[in-house]
């Protein structure tokens, strides 16, 4: 996916992300690249896209992290705001589905939840690799069926689940239990999960 | 010996009453179109047809006519007015024509009412701020301007005659002056077609964000306040 260009040449990209105009800019490229891949067709109210920015903007600030070490880790949970403003707010309505759409496929099992997550991985990703020269690895979940209905089951009744199924998605740890808190420190929590004591440098 | 008239102190062009009237004249036709609908149809033809072709005449000419030149440069150059940047004279008619201008373009993807602007209204309210130095620069000067606007009779039923808002009605006045204030602050696009994309977008948030006009307008500080936001965010 090519996302628009930062405004300044200097500034990061997360720090696009958050003005409407990039975040519209890139969300329409998002519905042409997956109507061109899915053959499926969009219709996006902007006026519900201007929603989402906003309640995304609230949450991202509420918590928004003051220590530097957090914010690699806050770009998933990010993520996972802008994923949870979406579906809640739902700005885009498939107009068409693609002719003899097999319906195991994510795209086409839920056309438009399929297009949010492209999206928000897409961003999350870009980010990452564009502010903090690192890589996301995504899950091959992605592609399961039967996640994806779990998935669509438990953002309808709980849409603060979907910060975690992006975890998920994305190849990180999930957070079941409060998924719309971030925690602090989170990035040292995972460190731990995948060295081995004895390989850390001792400390004090 | 005949005095020498005064040069008016804001009117620098004489085409800004004209255009108002012409604002008028479309709007008038528009409305009576409306209300005079039921009565038309009892007109026998041709009667009827030539009845709705007059009215339709007058609208098109009007809504042709009202439109003064607004390219890139004079939407840079009404911000700069706006933030103090640029408090000329040159810069003050640009800030009158683009505000009406967008006034204009949102009431065309709205249903807010038949509410007209005075481009010789706000452009009198506008050459109060000639000087800079009285009003400070930013985003509080602009709040002050926007206030002064909206408070003032230039935005209204008949501009200058009957203000005629409803308080559902100012509540969309106040957005959409809120929209035209955040889109005059922010950072520049690079055609008059984004700038055009980049005003609907300013209405989407400032509507999004449920602000609570009321208060954005008694309290020029949070006003401030809330320009430099949006603007930011746009």
């Amino acid at each position: 996916m090519t996302l628009p260009p930062s405004p300044a040449a200097q500034q990061p990209l997360r720090k696009s992300a958050q003005r409407l105009r990039w975040f519209v800019d890139a969300f329409e490229k998002q519905v042409r690249n997956t109507e061109a891949q899915t053959k499926n067709s969009f219709s996006v109210d902007r006026d519900a896209l201007a929603q989402v920015f906003v309640e995304w903007l609230q949450a991202f600030d509420a918590q928004k992290p003051a220590r530097d070490e957090d914010k690699e880790a806050y770009v998933g949970f990010a993520a996972g705001l802008m994923l949870k403003a979406l579906v809640e707010n739902r700005p885009v309505k498939l107009a068409h589905l693609a002719e003899r759409a097999d319906e195991t496929n994510p795209a086409y099992f839920w056309p438009e939840g399929y297009l949010y997550v492209a999206f928000c991985l897409n961003v999350r990703g870009l980010v990452l690799e564009a502010d903090f020269q690192s890589t996301q690895e995504l899950s091959a979940v992605l592609s399961e069926a039967r996640t994806w209905w779990s998935f669509r089951e438990n953002v309808s009744e709980d849409p603060s689940l979907a910060i975690a199924f992006l975890d998920l998605f994305a190849g990180d740890e999930p957070e079941w239990t409060a998924p719309g808190l971030f925690k602090s420190g989170r990035i040292h929590e995972l460190a731990g999960r995948f060295y081995k004591e004895d390989t850390l440098p001792p400390t004090d | 010996m005949t005095p020498k008239l005064p040069v008016p102190g804001f009117l620098s062009d004489i085409s800004m009453p004209l255009r108002d009237a012409l604002r008028g004249v479309a709007s008038v036709a528009d409305v009576t179109e409306d209300v005079l609908a039921p009565a038309a149809q009892l007109l026998p033809e041709p009667l009827s047809s030539q009845f709705r072709g007059a009215l339709g005449s007058l609208e098109s000419a009007g809504k042709r006519l009202i439109h003064a030149p607004v390219d890139h440069s004079s939407v840079a150059s009404a911000s700069q007015f706006l933030t103090g940047e640029d408090t000329g004279r040159d810069a003050m008619v640009s800030a009158a024509r683009v505000v009406v201008f967008a006034w204009e373009h949102l009431a065309e993807g709205g249903d807010d009412g038949p509410y007209l602007i005075s481009e010789t209204i706000a452009a009198e309210r506008l050459s109060h701020y000639l000087d800079a130095e009285s009003s400070g620069p930013g985003a509080a000067r602009a709040a002050r301007i926007l206030t002064d606007i909206r408070n003032s009779s230039a935005i209204g039923r008949a501009p200058g005659l009957v203000k005629g808002t409803t308080p559902e009605g100012q509540g969309k006045i106040d957005l959409a002056l809120l929209a035209i204030a955040s889109w005059a602050l922010a950072k520049r696009s690079a055609t008059l077609e984004e700038e055009d994309v980049l005003l609907d977008l300013a209405m989407a948030l400032v509507r999004a964000m449920r602000i609570d006009t009321d208060r954005t307008f008694s309290d020029p500080e949070y006003l401030s306040g809330l320009l430099t936001e949006t603007a930011a965010h746009l």
